[in-house]
């Protein structure tokens, strides 16, 4: 079992390989490769009598595979599947294929990855293969951005090795097992390194800016995939430790405003995404338990939305409120859109009530409103105007006949793979919790048909005083170095008001 | 041993905080990497310090070395390996980007670059 387990974690890497010797074989690699990884996750899914699984224990590399990760990797699967799959006949360039085999390879080994000097190689095996994606040399404001999230990046993980060096000199060791003593500047150091993986809080701020500049299919990449390298480790130190899972219970909840005003604000569509990328890891920070389900939820819905605006006719906000996204668009988007308010049915619903289920009495109501936050941000979207009257009939034909098109589904089998996931791993989640499907009642649909149409409303009232105001420019290279210094600060004090308690 | 000894972890932490400024203040893009390469130095001098709190003979073990002797710890050394080759990488990526980025504005000045 175990030399099982090691041959798929080194499979995508010789994959990697054979793909860039063999040009040709590229596509199937990268099509099939996590697929391979969708399999093992679901059969140790059906089977959670293995796990947890420890593959390595030696005293330099701990790695295990456990209940907790394998939402991260049904979703890396599923994600990179879906990419590959939308890509098609179509890679920028030769190497496309190859980083993408490598990054997937690089995340599975984040998410098995069990003590802190394993856990960093892996992160940066992943920032560095993301940050060859981005790049498109024909595109120049490509280069500053990959070259800003790499620099920046680099920065946040020495920020975590001094975390974890000072964490080895109390313990002796660096398994995550053994960091029994925490000290509160080793756990702010970890947990700001790996919030700037994650982009979420203020830390995040790079994330905008970097996902709405790469090209589309690295956006759904980076916005779903890429963001998980920092929470899937987050998600075990506050296993771990009680007082860095309430420093991340704090900063989620703070993420989840943050990012929700950050997107309201935004005129380009891909910024408005990405900024909801910030408040979605909010939820993923809250608490440990419900991290990977609530990541698989928020992965799969991004990178469907992120798949489609590649094909809208543009990416400004107002011009997509002036006309109308056809129904072969509008389908993938409406339904990804659902599933991250959490309406009943999709998997983000799924997630959210487990998200409430495990979390504080105080909090749940809260929680349980907050996709309000979400709806009126992708409110956004819909149109001013319905149907013109005199051409409506025309129209709604074509759109229709345009919508069961074999060949145009086929080019878009990644977000249509994407769309079956949202709606059937409700299903298949719901057998290992309580949560039976169909897992809604009454009152849960009425609840998202409350949230749903409150966010249109309300967006419709605050459109014209938010369409003049000017958010501040806080996403430069200084002030993401800032974020990070003040973040430090925040998390000293809230660790200080923690151990006063 | 010496007083100064033991300030040697404190000059690589202001080591650090030189580099964090000059990542800060500097205007160039170039610049901007030698401080993070700056920070990344004293990093993996510090893991070398800590390592050698436990004592300084290379921890080779052959049975004709007395057992009293004072072996450092391998562990810090062998995982900072790993971070030095993956620092290096990241600077030798970087460095190439920049190469490419001075093509259309020579200066490299973050400006440059924020302003569009």
């Amino acid at each position: 079992m175990t030399s099982l387990i090691f041959a798929w974690l080194i499979f995508p890497l010789a994959a990697a390989f054979l793909a860039a010797l063999l040009n040709n074989l590229g596509r199937l690699l990268a099509t099939l490769t996590p697929l391979l990884t969708l399999v093992l996750a679901s059969w140790l899914s059906l089977n959670s009598s293995a796990l947890p699984l420890t593959l390595m224990s030696s005293p330099g590399v701990a790695l295990n595979l456990t209940t907790s990760q394998l939402g991260f990797l049904i979703l890396n699967g599923l994600v990179s599947t879906a990419v590959a799959l939308q890509v098609g006949s179509k890679p920028r360039h030769k190497l496309s294929w190859v980083l993408m085999l490598i990054l997937h390879g690089a995340l599975n080994s984040v998410y098995v990855a069990a003590d802190l000097m394993s856990i960093y190689v892996a992160i940066e095996l992943v920032a560095v293969s993301a940050f060859l994606l981005i790049i498109d040399v024909e595109r120049r404001e490509t280069l500053w951005i990959a070259f800003r999230y790499l620099i920046l990046g680099d920065l946040a993980m020495i920020l975590y090795d001094f975390g974890a060096l000072i964490a080895y000199q109390a313990n002796g060791d660096f398994a995550l097992e053994s960091q029994t003593e925490l000290s509160s500047v080793a756990t702010s150091l970890l947990v700001v390194g790996l919030l700037f993986k994650t982009g979420a809080f203020l830390t995040g701020f790079w994330l905008p800016m970097t996902h709405a500049n790469a090209p589309t299919e690295v956006s759904a990449l980076l916005s779903s995939l890429v963001v998980t390298a920092g929470a899937a480790p987050l998600s075990r130190i506050s296993e771990q430790s009680g007082e860095a899972a309430i420093l991340l219970a704090v900063f989620g909840s703070i993420s989840l405003a943050l990012g929700v005003i950050g997107a309201m604000v935004q005129t380009d569509i891909k910024r408005l995404l990405a900024w909801s990328t910030i408040s979605q890891m909010g939820y993923v920070l809250l608490t440990p338990a419900t991290a990977s389900l609530y990541a698989l939820a928020h992965g799969v819905g991004k990178a469907a939305l992120f798949l489609q605006t590649g094909q809208l006719q543009s990416r400004e906000i107002k011009t997509l409120q002036q006309s109308w996204i056809n129904l072969r668009l509008g389908i993938p988007l409406l339904v990804a859109t659902f599933s991250l308010i959490g309406v009943p049915g999709s998997i983000g619903y799924t997630a959210k009530s487990c998200l409430t289920g495990v979390i504080d009495s105080d909090f749940k109501t809260i929680i349980s409103w907050s996709g309000l936050g979400t709806a009126i941000v992708f409110a956004r979207l819909l149109p001013d105007r319905w149907y013109q009257p005199s051409n409506s009939i025309y129209s709604a034909k074509k759109d229709i006949d345009d919508l069961i098109q074999w060949p145009k589904i086929i080019n878009n089998a990644g977000t249509w793979l994407l769309i079956i996931g949202i709606l059937s791993l409700p299903i298949f989640i719901g057998r290992e919790t309580d949560l039976r499907w169909p897992n809604w009642d009454l009152e849960s649909v009425l609840m998202s048909l409350l949230i749903v149409s409150m966010g249109i409303t309300i967006e419709r009232f605050i459109r014209r005083p938010l369409s003049q105001w000017q958010p501040p420019n806080l996403e430069r290279f200084v002030d993401v170095i800032a974020a990070l210094g003040i973040t430090l600060l925040l998390s000293q004090v809230v660790l200080w008001q923690i151990t006063l308690q | 041993m010496p007083i100064w000894h033991s300030l040697i972890p404190e000059a690589f932490l202001l080591a650090t905080f030189i580099g964090l400024t000059a990542l800060i203040l500097r205007k160039s893009l170039l610049q901007k990497v030698f401080a993070v390469d700056l920070i990344s130095t004293s990093l993996i001098s510090l893991f070398v310090i800590i390592s050698a709190e436990s004592g300084v003979t290379s921890p080779i073990f052959t049975p004709e070395r007395s057992v009293g002797l004072q072996f450092s710890d391998p562990f810090p050394q062998a995982v900072i390996l790993t971070a030095i080759v993956i620092g290096f990488s990241v600077e030798a990526l970087a460095l190439v980007v920049l190469r490419l980025m001075a093509r259309e504005y020579p200066l490299l000045r973050v400006n440059d670059f924020e302003d569009n």
